[in-house]
């Protein structure tokens, strides 16, 4: 008995190996810079953390929808899910049918099993598009908006409404994702179409740039408002072309989202919601420390 | 029976018990001890380990400040050849520094390109005058070498690379005139990453590079930081400081007013002495199971033995009769002496019952020997015989004695079954015995009784003086008329003494000292049969059968002049 009892006491001592927690990453969409980031950033964290992490993409041509990866997930056997989705109402029911728990990412889900929300400060990004585009426009002028997803975006409804309190048009919502060529080719026929144009606000990095040399090719005078940043539009707001970027934290947003999940599962408190704040970039501001380092991630 | 705790369950115990004792005494203190000095050790480590690094960073610093030396120094001593052929001879100098820059520029002091390796254009968006690090240089003094904090540079189209600028204002020489410029050499950060992360400081620690001002110049989560999502207390002391598991280690790197910064947690500097105290631990674990077998072990090979012996000690206690069993005698020596001694013991109880069991047979055939005495049909014979010649001749009263006597013989001879009488019977015994002999012998003897009258009612084995009267009147007296038989009965000390003397043939001396040695003889409780005084040898034997060896009869004669038989007993009752 006392040989029995001399094997088990050490082990009692011994820390039990915790089960590395399983956590899924859900993106609404398959590719972009700004989903991109919040994958980076989530993958950071589950180094971090030391949990496992598992990225669901829709893949449409092979007929793989964002509202199926919530019950991929569940057969995969995770243990939570990080949503990063735009609201749409078919992944949001998906989501709760797993009854898995969920952290939200760049998006209100009504959830509930929803363990924290993660979110851009879409007021604040609003009203800093607004104001970037403020030296430039005056009552009666128009904007053209070029977006990347059919759904309402992060910061979009705030800056419509700066826009109407501006007496400021929003001339249309071009659809143009977040690609380059694709944003230069819309641009290009929207200021075919619109001559009298005068800012074009883009919702992406990549068609920013995009946006950027379609005005440049065409020598317009048309003032543009992107989101994000990539290499090429910082070249663009060093010459001007863009006025300024409203560059938000997505990488954190991913990886915020991994800690809360992890910390949840190991039955820590997390904050119920959380925003992060989106900076304004211009060519004033770009080289400054405080940007320096937002614009330019230490890799 | 009582439970009580069993050997083979103490001893393993208790050695256990000590082994445990000795060995956890000795553990605390070698792991107090250890973890002293594994925590020095650890310490000791990390500094090294710092000042390895520091001396390497400042090794890889050094040498882009000596870039700047030397093409300053060239500009200075060889006047207008301030070209990019100076700049190349420079950097041949100091091999390998063109691995840590990603640009060298002279500028003017409107922030104008000189002269600059790569020797790409600089960008038109690009405003030098702006640049923090242009104005920190033109600020400072001739030759002296100042550090920019971490920055974004953006001299050349798509290339943003984080560096250190690295400037000294220095005199050029362009067109015969000279000019006052700054030389700038962006160093990069790379080379600096690469040397903190060569060196690891446990699972969790790491190195990290401040300015004087705070700013990070390198952290391994540096991107993290910059996002806010971690934070970090900047250290700017060189003191060590504790916090709750971590601490902190800076020292100035030598050159700069950079600080190498180190956090360790306290984990990992005891992490030697965690696996130290983890190893005794499972020695103290493997030691005690060790001590716990050989102390099973053990108490089986002493505990195995002494459980046969007491099997076998029930088993014959139970068989006490069976000679065949005995325990084995081997094993260790102790055990074998134990069970030789214990077989000597219980040879010697078997001899002991077996003689008491012949004892008892002796008694028993004694007293039928003592009846058959009595009732010795050939001696009633005789003496009715007696009795009918004598009343023929018309001698009543010689008659009436005689059956009278008779009688009385057989009365005392009964004595309703006690083997003892009191010695006054004894006496009267012999009295009536020689009343009967006397008529036989037809009074060619003469008989004298002496009996103290204090011991007249002590106990006296019954019926032993007449097997020594019937020997002296058949064997002394036979052929010598007028003999006197004298029978005392008398006290020495505890004992009481009856003798029986004649003054009759008496005994030769040959045949006196055999008797005298048989007689004296202990062994001959269990005699053999021999020719001479079987009256005189049953007496005795019948007195130290009841009494021990140490009474019995003995016997003195004196050829043609007496004969003497002498009993001696205790006064009390076996």
């Amino acid at each position: 008995m006392l040989v029995v009892l001399l094997l088990f006491l050490p082990l009692s001592g011994c820390n039990r190996k915790e089960q590395t927690a399983r956590v899924a990453l859900i993106l609404s969409e398959g590719e972009g810079h700004y989903w991109e980031n919040i994958a980076e950033g989530a993958q950071t964290a589950a180094q971090r953390m030391n949990v496992q992490l598992e990225i669901y993409r829709p893949d449409r041509e092979n007929g793989v929808l964002a509202e199926d990866l919530p019950e991929k997930a569940l057969e995969d056997g995770m243990n939570v899910i990080i949503a990063a989705t735009q609201g749409e109402r078919k992944i949001t029911a998906a989501l709760e049918e797993t009854r898995l728990p969920v952290v939200a990412v760049g998006t209100e889900l009504v959830l509930q099993e929803r363990i924290s929300t993660v979110l851009n400060d879409d007021v604040k990004m609003g009203d800093n598009m607004a104001r970037a585009l403020g030296n430039r426009l005056q009552e009666g002028d128009t904007v053209l908006l070029l977006t990347d997803s059919a759904e309402s975006l992060s910061g979009e409804t705030e800056l419509r409404q700066r826009l109407e309190q501006m007496g400021v048009t929003v001339q249309g919502r071009i659809f143009c994702g977040d690609s380059r060529d694709w944003a230069y080719r819309q641009t290009l026929q929207q200021l075919y179409l619109l001559p009298d144009l005068d800012a074009i606000v883009v919702f992406s990095a990549k068609a920013t740039v995009g946006a950027a040399a379609a005005v440049k090719y065409l020598r317009r005078d048309v003032a543009i408002v992107g989101t994000d940043v990539v290499t090429e539009l910082i070249e663009c707001i060093e010459d001007g072309t863009v006025s300024a970027t409203i560059v938000r934290n997505s990488f954190g947003m991913g990886y915020l989202g991994v800690e809360y999940a992890a910390e949840a599962l190991r039955g820590n408190a997390v904050p119920d919601e959380r925003t992060l704040a989106s900076v304004v970039v211009t060519r004033d501001n770009l080289f400054t420390a405080e940007i320096e380092k937002i614009v330019f991630p230490y890799e | 029976m009582k439970w009580r705790p069993s050997i083979r369950l103490v001893m393993p115990l208790c050695m256990v018990g000590v082994a445990l004792m000795v060995m956890v005494i000795v553990c605390v203190i070698y792991s107090t001890t250890a973890t002293t000095m594994f925590s020095q050790l650890g310490m000791s480590n990390t500094l090294q380990a710092m000042d390895q690094v520091s001396e390497r960073l400042s090794d890889s610093i050094g040498q882009v400040k000596d870039v700047l030396r030397e093409v300053a120094d060239g500009m200075e001593e060889d006047r207008g050849r301030a070209d990019s052929r100076q700049f190349d001879s420079s950097l041949r100098l100091s091999a390998g520094a063109m691995e840590n820059l990603s640009a060298l520029l002279l500028l003017d002091e409107y922030g104008n390109s000189v002269l600059g390796l790569p020797s790409a254009e600089i960008k038109k968006t690009c405003r030098l005058t702006s640049m923090d690090w242009f104005n920190q240089a033109r600020t400072a003094g001739l030759g002296e070498t100042v550090f920019s904090r971490p920055h974004v540079q953006n001299l050349y189209p798509g290339e943003y690379p984080w560096v250190v600028s690295v400037t000294r204002k220095v005199r050029y020489w362009q067109d015969d005139l000279p000019h006052t410029g700054i030389l700038m050499a962006d160093m990069r950060l790379e080379p600096l990453e690469d040397i903190c992360r060569s060196v690891t400081l446990g699972d969790n620690g790491y190195l990290y590079i401040l300015d004087d001002s705070g700013n990070i110049i390198y952290h391994p989560e540096q991107k993290l930081m910059s996002l806010e999502l971690i934070s970090e207390e900047n250290i700017l002391s060189e003191d060590t400081q504790s916090e709750d598991q971590s601490m902190v280690l800076a020292q100035t790197i030598e050159g700069t007013n950079w600080k190498l910064t180190a956090s360790v947690t306290s984990d990992d500097v005891a992490k030697y002495s965690t696996a130290f105290i983890s190893r005794v631990t499972w020695v103290v674990i493997a030691l005690t199971a060790g001590v716990l077998l050989v102390a099973l072990w053990l108490s089986m090979r002493i505990v195995q033995p002494l459980t046969d012996i007491q099997v076998s000690m029930q088993r014959i206690e139970r068989n006490l009769d069976d000679n065949r069993m005995s325990l084995p005698e081997e094993g260790f020596a102790e055990y074998a002496s134990l069970a030789h001694s214990y077989n000597v013991m219980l040879h010697r109880i078997r001899g002991l019952m077996q003689e008491t069991v012949d004892r008892q047979e002796q008694l028993r055939r004694m007293e039928i020997g003592a009846l058959q005495e009595q009732i010795n049909p050939h001696f009633l014979y005789n003496t009715l015989d007696s009795i009918v010649r004598v009343m023929e001749t018309g001698r009543t009263p010689e008659a009436i004695e005689m059956v009278q006597a008779l009688a009385k013989l057989f009365r005392l001879s009964i004595n309703n079954g006690d083997y003892f009488l009191t010695v006054e019977q004894e006496m009267d015994y012999a009295r009536n015995y020689l009343t009967i002999q006397q008529v036989r012998y037809k009074k060619r003897f003469k008989y004298e009784l002496y009996m103290d009258e204090s011991i007249k009612d002590l106990p006296c084995p019954k019926i032993i003086l007449q097997p020594l009267i019937e020997n002296s009147l058949k064997h002394g007296m036979s052929d010598m008329p007028g003999c006197t038989l004298i029978v005392r009965a008398r006290q020495e000390g505890y004992n009481i003494v009856l003798s029986v003397e004649d003054d009759g043939l008496g005994i030769p001396p040959e045949k006196l000292k055999k008797l005298q040695e048989m007689l004296r003889d202990d062994s001959n409780i269990m005699v053999k049969k021999s020719r001479y005084g079987i009256g005189l040898r049953n007496t005795n034997r019948r007195i130290k059968l009841l009494y021990g060896s140490d009474y019995g009869l003995t016997i003195e004669s004196e050829v043609e002049e007496r004969t003497c038989v002498t009993i001696t007993f205790p006064k009390h009752r076996p």
